[in-house]
């Protein structure tokens, strides 16, 4: 009977509800985005780059790669995103058929291109990525000196190997890529003479901080005579971009509580004036202080909980509008928020009650009564 | 018959005016007493203070044996709900409840809330079938009848009742002064603040205020065979 009267109030207790759902609906789908943040935003960051370079200890010697595929094994699923083998080498470079516009001594990459797109999402590929061993990918500078575009060919001469390759794209990096040749890795440990050889790895892994440097120190264990380094400005730098986002996450659910709270408190007063007269008329009947209080809180705390339930579906649907508009995905919804959210519609509905409630005190049902 | 309530010497002073001065009265158990006067003359005044909800300057209210004039706010509010049963003029429902609700009411802070009895009290004043209809379904009448319901409920000492038909038409008034005849002969104590000379000359007496003073008033139409007093109460 209490929740029939309770709903039976019509008006003051329709904007409750809609206040503490619109709150919880908010504070439900900000409180997952915090709690995916780390996750969700780890892996946008991923776009920066290789964040963990590999390279042979000794610095002079070369990497087995063979070493290194159990323990990257270890890694594979959410943590890490791409692991690009590169070798250089140089050779000569020139457009097929052209005699001037030759690039003497040109740096040459060998490395997996899915592999190297995985790590590098950030360059700009003019044309499509290399698919087979006789495709290359061309740095912008070095295209633009050769007059080189995607579909033209071009000829590769080390020694007196020679390959006439196709060139698959442009690559514009912003760094010392935009100068260089990448070739698939097997031809480039070929023509150098290195068979199943590299000079190093970049990894992008998932994580920030102290988290890679555990991943790294765990590679250098698994596999003797590497040295595995986080690339440290990048690493930092995903750090404080994830501190200020969850901030701001923590600010903006902060001020939501806020004005959800004032919305209630503005509520609650009005309420209280509307109701001066049952007020007036409970105290005649015999009702104490603390009756009228803790009934006044009460019902309001029913109406946080009701608001509460209304907001949860909301935010559901809120969290996964977030999830698509801004990482382009789903951000998990956690149950453990249900209960949280529950009790905060609860809670800001029932301390909002509680502040105007002293005005019972003030209350002289004969006066009251009397419709002075 | 056993004194139910008597004041003796009540005052009432805001400020340098008086809106009740010297005034005394005796009730005894079973007893209807109106109290009659014109606006200003301090009836409300007295009947709030016999219904605990206001304190006499000076002078003391012996209700059903307890000296209430000096107690706090607390004490007056336990015993308000123990001893005392009112009825408004503007009957003063809660309008999201029903008329069972409206009732239930003063039984949740009396004791227990006890629908049963509730529909019983309904029943003795001619409600019962509306029992679950909200007071904006209800005549004028009904909604007295169901104030007057909600007075009886908890079995107060005391029905105090403030110009109970002073919002009802003719049809109504007179169920509801019928309804008030019944609790007399029950034996209810009733003190009734009216205007109406004719409601006030069904009680056994009358109390006229003046001024905040005990006056002489205008005697009243009395309906043969009914004991009345005519003159104020100078029984203290």
């Amino acid at each position: 009977m209490a929740v029939a009267v309770l709903f039976r109030q019509g008006g003051r207790a329709r904007e409750t509800i809609l206040a503490v759902a619109i709150g919880t609906a908010v504070l439900a789908a900000l409180a997952n985005v915090y709690l995916d943040a780390t996750r969700q935003f780890s892996r946008e960051l991923r776009a920066y780059g290789a964040n963990i370079v590999i390279t042979p200890r000794d610095g002079a010697g070369l990497l087995r790669l063979s070493d290194l595929d159990g323990a990257l094994a270890e890694l594979t699923g959410e943590k890490l995103v791409g692991a690009a083998p590169y070798i250089f080498g140089r050779a000569m470079v020139r457009k097929e058929r052209a005699v001037l516009g030759q690039k003497p001594q040109t740096v040459i990459t060998g490395s997996l291109f899915p592999e190297l797109r995985a790590v590098n999402p950030y360059w700009q590929v003019n044309g499509s990525w290399p698919q087979r061993p006789n495709e290359a990918m061309v740095g912008i500078e070095l295209a633009e000196t050769l007059r080189l575009r995607p579909g033209e060919r071009m000829v590769l001469e080390k020694g007196n190997r020679r390959e006439v390759l196709s060139v698959a794209s442009v690559v514009k990096s912003g760094g010392a890529e935009d100068a260089q040749v990448f070739i698939a890795l097997s031809l480039a440990q070929e023509i150098l003479g290195r068979p199943g050889a590299a000079d190093g790895m970049r990894l992008s892994v998932v994580g920030q901080g102290r988290e890679l440097e555990t991943v790294a120190r765990e590679l250098e264990v698994r596999v003797p005579g590497i040295t595995a380094r986080p690339v440290g400005q990048i690493a930092r730098a995903e750090e404080v971009v994830l501190k200020r986002i969850r901030t701001l996450i923590l600010l903006v659910g902060l001020a939501m509580t806020v004005s959800t709270f004032i919305c209630l408190v503005t509520t609650m007063v009005s309420n209280m004036v509307e109701r001066r007269l049952e007020m007036g008329l409970k105290k005649a009947l015999g009702a104490s202080m603390r009756e009228l209080a803790t009934e006044f809180v009460t019902e309001a705390g029913l109406l946080g909980l009701a608001g509460g339930t209304v907001g949860l579906p909301a935010g559901y649907a809120l969290t996964r509008v977030i999830g698509g508009s801004i990482f382009g995905g789903s951000v998990a919804f956690r149950w453990s928020v249900v209960p949280l959210a529950l009790a905060m519609g609860v809670a800001l509905a029932a301390l909002a009650a509680w502040l105007p409630v002293w005005r019972v005190a003030e209350l002289r049902p004969a006066t009251v009564l009397k419709g002075e | 018959m056993k004194d139910i309530l008597v004041l003796n010497g009540i005052s009432k002073q805001y400020g340098e005016v008086y809106a009740l001065k010297d005034v005394g009265l005796r009730v005894t158990e079973g007893q209807w007493v109106s109290i009659m006067g014109p606006s200003g003359s301090g009836k409300s005044t007295l009947l709030n203070i016999m219904s605990c909800l206001d304190r006499p300057t000076t002078g003391s209210v012996l209700l059903d044996g307890v000296e209430i004039a000096h107690l706090d706010e607390r004490a007056l509010t336990v015993i308000r709900r123990e001893k005392v049963g009112l009825v408004f003029q503007q009957f003063h429902l809660i309008p999201h409840l029903t008329a069972v609700e409206n009732v239930m009411l003063a039984q949740y802070y009396h004791s227990l809330p006890d629908e049963k009895e509730a529909l019983q009290a309904l029943e003795r004043v001619g409600l019962r079938h509306r029992a679950r209809h909200l007071p904006s379904q209800l005549s004028g009448g009904e909604q007295q009848r169901v104030c007057i319901a909600r007075a009886l409920i908890n079995e107060p000492a005391i029905i105090l009742a403030d110009e109970p038909t002073g919002n009802l038409d003719a049809a109504n008034e007179e169920t509801v002064v019928e309804l008030f005849r019944e609790l007399h002969r029950a034996g209810h104590t009733i003190i009734m603040v009216t205007h109406d000379p004719e409601i006030g000359a069904l009680a056994d007496r009358r109390l006229f205020l003046e001024h905040g003073r005990e006056g002489r008033g205008q005697p009243g139409r009395r309906p043969s065979g009914q004991r009345n007093d005519r003159e104020p109460d100078r029984n203290r």
